[in-house]
C-alpha cells in the first residue's frame, strides 16, 4: 500500500479572480521513498505540500495517508495525526528559541506524553543519527544554521512517522551546511527506511532525491528517476528544468 | 499624506495596542476631575467634615497624579520599544532624527489631550453623580451641581503639562542613530534568563529583614525601613526568584518533559523575566491598596465592635473632690437624658490611679473595688467575679500590650505604693474598657485593700450612664442618641476648654462611633478610587505586554501547531501563561499585606484583620478575574485564528 495517495487534487483560491493553483494531481508514494517536488515559483508545489501536510484543504479531490483521509477528521484527531503520522521541516526551522536543543526534538513526544525513559533513548538514537548530541544541552541562538536545520529534521524523525516532509529545508543555508542537511535526509532515508517528501528549488538538494516531480502552473509536468549517479541525475535536473520553461539558471534557492 | 496625518494615522491603526493606555489615562483624568470637582465646590467650606474631606481630596488627587505621571511615562516609553523596527524603516528611509521625534511627539501628545479631553468630558457627565455618592457615603449634606469651570481649568493645565513633560521626555530614549539595532529591534536573539547566586540571596535577605523590621514597635524607623527593604525585595523577588523557580521546576525532567509543560514552563523564565519591572510595578501598586483598604475596613470593624461592648453611653470623669460641684458638672446630662425622654441609670465610681513598670515602660490605670465591680457587673453584660483577699487582684485590660504579658500568679508592684506586692489571680481582656473606649486598664482589689491604698492615692470619680434604649444596634448619624452625643459632647469639651482641662471631661460612645465611622468612610471613599486607579492601570500594563508579544507568540504557536499541537493544548498552554501574569502579583500583594497589616493593626488596638483583609484581596481578585477573562479570551482568539 502506497503511503500517500493523491487522488484529482485541485485546489481553486475564491476571490475576484479565483485562482487556480492546483489542477488533477494524482501522486503515490510507496513507502520508503524519497521523492522531490520542483517547478518554477508559483507553480503550486507549496500548494501541493500544504496539503499533504494537512494545513490546508483540498477544493477538490482527495489525499490519503496511509489510507486515512485527514480532513474527514476534527482538529483534535487532526493534531493528534500530525503528531503521529507526520514530520515536518521548514525552511526556517520553526524551533523555538525558549528551549534547548533537546527539549526542541523531544517536543513533540511530550506532547504524547510519552514515558520519559522511552523519550531518552529516542532522543539519544536521533541526535546520534543526525550527529547533533554534543549540542543537546544548548540554546538555540547558540547553534549554527545547519545544526538548527538537523535539529529540526531529528525533531521530525523522532516520532518515526509515516510520512516527513521537507519544505525548503536548505532554503537559509550555506552550501556546506544544505550539503550536510541533505546527507542526513539521504541517510535517514536510507538507513530507516523513512518516506520523505522534499520541496525545494535547489537543484543540487534535488539531486540527493530518489525521484523528481516537476509541477508547473499547477499540473504534473514531468517525473525523472535517480540511477547510479548523482552527478548524472544533477544534470538531468538542470536539462529538465530548463526545458519546463524555468531555466537552467534558475539555481535560486529563495522560496516564494 | 502630510506629517500630522501620518502621526494620527498611526495610532487609529494601531488602536489595538493603545487602547488600554487610553482608558487608563481618561480614567486617571476622570478620577482627578471628580476630586477637583469636589474640592473647589462652592459650598464645602461651609460643612466641617466637607472641609475635611476636601483635605482628603486634594491629598488623593495628589497620588494621583504623581502615579498618572508615572504611568504614563512607562507605558509611553514601552510603546516606543515596540516600535523600534518602525523608526528603524523611517531612518533608513531618510527621516531625520527631529521628524522622528516630532513624530513621536506629535502623537503622544495626540493620546494625552484626547484621553485628557475624554476623561474631563466623562467626569463632567459624572459629576453630579460623584458629589451624590460622596455626600452619601461620607455622610454630609447635599451638595448642589455647579459649572466646575476652576476644576476644568486645574485638570486641562495639569494633564497637559504632564503630557507635555513626558512627551519631551521620552524623546530621550530611542537612540535614533543606530540604524540596525533599531531594525533588529525586537527580535534580538533571547538569552537564556540566569538568577544571581548574590542577588539571590540579597534577596531573601531583604524579605527577611523587612519582615522582622516590621515586627519592631511601631515607628517611623522601622516602618521606613520595612517600606524600603520589602520593595527592593520584592523587585528582586521577580528578577531573580522567579527564574530560580522556572528553575526548580524544570529540574524534574518527568514533570518537564510531560504534555505542554515544557512549552510554557520554558516560555515562563522568559516572560517573567522580561515582565520582572511591571509585575514588581504591579505588585508594590496592588499591595499598597491593599493594605489601605484593609486598614480603613479593620478600623470601621473594631469601630463597630468597639461600640456594641461598650456599656455606657456616657461616662464623665472629673478629678473634683467636692461631690456637689461634680454633682453640678453632670446635670446637663441627666437633663437632657430627661427632656428626651430617654431611661436611664446613673452609676458613680470612685477609682484609684495607680502605676506599675512593665519592661520598663510605665503603665498608668485605675483601681476599683471588687464589690463595686461585683454591682455594676450585670449593666456591663459581664460575671460576678469570685471574692479577693489580700494582695489578690484580677487585671482587666482590652488587649493592651504594655500589660498583656501578666498572667495569673504573677506579682505587681505599684510606683505610687511602694512596699506592697500584689498577686494576679485572674486577667480579663475585653474588646473595650469597660467605663469608655480610651479608659485605663482596671485593677480589681478587694475592699480593704482598697480602703488601705485610698489613704494614699489619688482618686477621680467617674459618673456612668446607662441608657437601655441607645444600647444594642448601631446607630445612624441622625438618629437621636447620636444626635444628643454631639451635643453633649461639644458642650462639655467647651467647658473644659474654659477650665484649662481641669474641670472633666466626657466619654460620648455615639459620638466617638460617628466620628470615626464617617472619618473611615470617607477615606474609603476616597480611596475607593484610588485602589480603581491602580487595579485599572495595573490591568492595562499587563495588556499591553501580552499584546506586544503577541505576534511571537501567533508565530510560535503557528509552528507548533504545524507539528501537532492541538487547539485545546494551545489555550491550555496559553492560559496558564496569562494566568500566572495576573495572579502572581495578586498572590504576593496578599502574602505581603497579611504579613504588613498585622502587627501594624496589632499596634495601635485594632485586631479584626483577617476578615477585612480577605474582603479587600477577594475584591482585588474579583476585578483581576474579570480583566484576566476579557484578556485571554480576545488573546486565545487570537492565538487560534493563525493555527492550521
Amino acid at each position: 500500500m502506497n503511503v500517500l495517495e493523491v487522488t484529482a487534487l485541485s485546489k481553486v483560491y475564491p476571490g475576484k479572480i479565483s485562482t487556480h493553483a492546483l489542477t488533477d494531481i494524482h501522486l503515490g508514494m510507496e513507502s520508503g521513498e524519497f521523492v522531490g517536488i520542483m517547478g518554477p515559483s508559483g507553480s503550486g508545489k507549496t500548494t501541493l505540500l500544504n496539503m499533504v501536510s494537512t494545513i490546508d484543504r483540498p477544493s477538490s479531490g482527495e489525499v490519503k495517508i496511509n489510507g486515512s483521509n485527514p480532513f474527514l477528521m476534527n482538529k483534535k484527531e487532526l493534531s493528534l495525526f500530525r503528531r503521529r503520522q507526520l514530520g515536518f521541516v521548514f525552511q526556517d526551522f520553526n524551533l523555538l528559541e525558549t528551549l534547548t536543543v533537546g527539549e526542541n526534538i523531544v517536543l513533540p513526544l511530550t506532547l504524547d506524553k510519552r514515558r520519559l525513559s522511552e523519550m531518552k533513548t529516542l532522543l539519544e538514537q536521533a541526535a546520534d543519527r543526525l550527529g547533533i548530541t554534543d549540542i543537546l544541552d544548548k540554546r538555540i541562538y547558540e547553534i549554527s544554521g545547519g545544526q538548527r536545520q538537523r535539529t529540526a529534521i531529528a525533531r521530525a524523525i523522532i516520532t518515526s512517522p509515516s510520512l516527513i516532509l521537507a519544505d525548503e529545508p536548505t532554503g537559509s543555508l550555506d552550501s556546506n551546511s544544505s550539503r550536510l542537511v541533505m546527507e542526513s535526509l539521504e541517510n535517514i532515508n536510507r538507513s530507516t527506511g523513512a518516506t520523505l517528501m522534499l520541496v525545494t528549488h535547489d537543484p543540487l538538494a534535488a539531486s540527493y532525491c530518489g525521484r523528481i516531480i516537476f509541477i508547473k502552473d499547477g499540473k504534473l509536468a514531468a517525473e525523472i528517476r535517480r540511477g547510479e549517479s548523482r552527478q548524472a541525475f544533477f544534470q538531468k535536473i538542470i536539462d529538465t528544468l530548463s526545458f519546463w520553461g524555468g531555466n537552467s539558471h534558475e539555481l535560486s534557492s529563495v522560496r516564494v | 499624506m502630510s506629517f500630522p496625518q501620518f502621526a494620527f494615522n498611526n495610532i487609529r491603526r494601531n488602536a489595538r495596542s493603545y487602547v488600554a493606555f487610553f482608558l487608563s489615562s481618561a480614567f486617571m483624568v476622570m478620577v482627578f476631575f471628580a476630586y477637583a470637582v469636589f474640592m473647589f465646590h462652592p459650598d464645602v467650606t461651609s460643612i466641617e467634615l466637607g472641609r475635611n474631606s476636601a483635605a482628603g481630596m486634594k491629598i488623593a488627587s495628589y497620588i494621583v497624579f504623581i502615579f498618572a505621571f508615572f504611568f504614563v511615562l512607562y507605558s509611553i516609553s514601552s510603546f516606543l520599544k515596540s516600535r523600534n523596527l518602525e523608526f528603524g524603516i523611517l531612518t533608513i528611509l531618510g527621516a531625520r532624527p527631529g521628524q522622528i521625534n516630532k513624530l513621536i511627539f506629535m502623537e503622544n501628545m495626540l493620546i494625552g489631550l484626547s484621553s485628557t479631553l475624554t476623561g474631563m468630558a466623562g467626569g463632567l457627565l459624572l459629576s453630579k453623580m460623584f458629589l451624590l455618592l460622596s455626600t452619601k457615603m461620607i455622610g454630609i449634606g447635599d451638595l448642589p451641581f455647579y459649572w466646575p469651570a476652576k476644576a476644568i481649568a486645574v485638570t486641562a493645565s495639569a494633564f497637559a503639562a504632564l503630557f507635555i513633560i513626558i512627551s519631551a521626555f521620552t524623546l530621550l530614549f530611542i537612540r535614533k542613530n543606530r540604524v540596525l539595532e533599531l531594525l533588529k529591534g525586537t527580535s534580538k536573539p533571547k538569552k537564556e534568563p540566569k538568577a544571581s547566586l548574590p542577588l539571590s540571596v540579597l534577596c531573601i535577605a531583604l524579605l527577611a529583614a523587612g519582615y522582622s523590621a516590621i515586627r519592631q514597635p511601631l515607628d517611623p524607623k522601622w516602618l521606613l525601613t520595612a517600606a524600603v527593604t520589602g520593595i527592593a525585595g520584592t523587585y528582586f523577588f521577580y528578577t531573580q526568584l522567579s527564574v530560580l523557580t522556572v528553575r526548580l521546576l524544570k529540574l524534574s525532567r518527568r514533570r518537564l518533559w510531560r504534555g505542554t509543560n515544557l512549552i510554557w514552563i520554558s516560555e515562563m523564565a522568559y516572560k517573567l523575566k522580561d515582565n520582572a519591572r511591571m509585575l514588581f510595578l504591579v505588585t508594590v501598586v496592588t499591595s499598597l491598596a491593599c493594605m489601605a483598604s484593609s486598614f480603613l475596613l479593620s478600623i470601621s470593624q473594631t469601630n463597630r465592635e468597639v461600640y456594641l461592648n461598650s456599656p455606657f453611653a456616657f461616662a464623665y470623669t472629673t478629678s473634683r473632690l467636692s461631690a456637689a460641684a461634680a454633682e453640678k458638672d453632670t446635670q446637663l446630662i441627666r437633663d437632657r437624658l430627661q427632656a428626651e425622654g430617654l431611661k436611664y441609670t446613673e452609676n458613680k465610681v470612685r477609682l484609684l490611679q495607680g502605676t506599675l513598670l512593665n519592661d520598663g515602660k510605665f503603665v498608668p490605670f485605675n483601681i476599683l473595688p471588687l464589690d463595686r465591680y461585683n454591682e455594676l457587673a450585670p449593666q456591663m453584660g459581664r460575671e460576678i467575679e469570685a471574692g479577693l483577699s489580700g494582695s489578690e487582684i484580677i487585671l482587666i485590660h482590652s488587649n493592651d500590650l504594655s500589660i498583656k504579658d501578666y498572667a495569673k500568679d504573677n506579682r505587681i508592684k505599684l510606683e505610687d505604693y511602694p512596699g506592697q506586692t500584689f498577686i494576679v489571680t485572674k486577667t480579663l481582656d475585653l474588646p473595650t474598657p469597660p467605663f469608655g473606649q480610651y479608659d485605663l486598664p482596671l485593677l480589681l482589689v478587694s475592699g480593704d485593700m482598697y480602703n488601705q491604698l485610698a489613704v494614699k492615692g489619688s482618686a477621680l470619680t467617674k459618673f456612668l450612664y446607662k441608657v437601655p434604649a441607645l444600647d444594642g444596634q448601631l446607630p445612624d448619624a441622625d438618629s437621636r442618641g447620636v444626635l444628643l452625643s454631639t451635643e453633649l459632647e461639644d458642650i462639655y469639651r467647651e467647658r473644659d476648654n474654659q477650665a484649662h482641662g481641669l474641670g472633666g471631661f466626657l466619654t460620648a460612645r455615639e459620638y466617638l462611633y460617628m466620628t470615626t465611622k464617617q472619618g473611615a468612610s470617607m477615606l474609603s471613599f476616597i480611596g475607593i478610587f484610588i485602589a480603581l486607579i491602580f487595579s485599572v492601570s495595573s490591568a492595562s500594563f499587563l495588556y499591553f505586554r501580552l499584546h506586544s508579544e503577541l505576534a511571537a507568540d501567533q508565530r510560535m504557536y503557528r509552528a507548533l501547531s504545524k507539528i501537532g499541537l492541538s487547539p485545546g493544548e494551545m489555550s491550555g498552554a496559553a492560559t496558564r501563561q496569562i494566568a500566572l501574569l495576573f495572579y502572581i502579583p495578586i498572590l504576593v500583594a496578599w502574602v505581603q499585606t497579611l504579613v504588613v497589616i498585622r502587627p501594624v493593626l496589632n499596634q495601635i488596638q485594632v485586631y479584626e484583620i483577617t476578615v477585612p483583609v480577605l474582603i479587600t484581596i477577594g475584591a482585588f481578585l474579583a476585578v483581576q478575574t474579570l480583566y484576566f477573562a476579557a484578556v485571554r479570551s480576545r488573546y486565545i482568539h487570537s492565538l487560534k485564528k493563525t493555527m492550521v
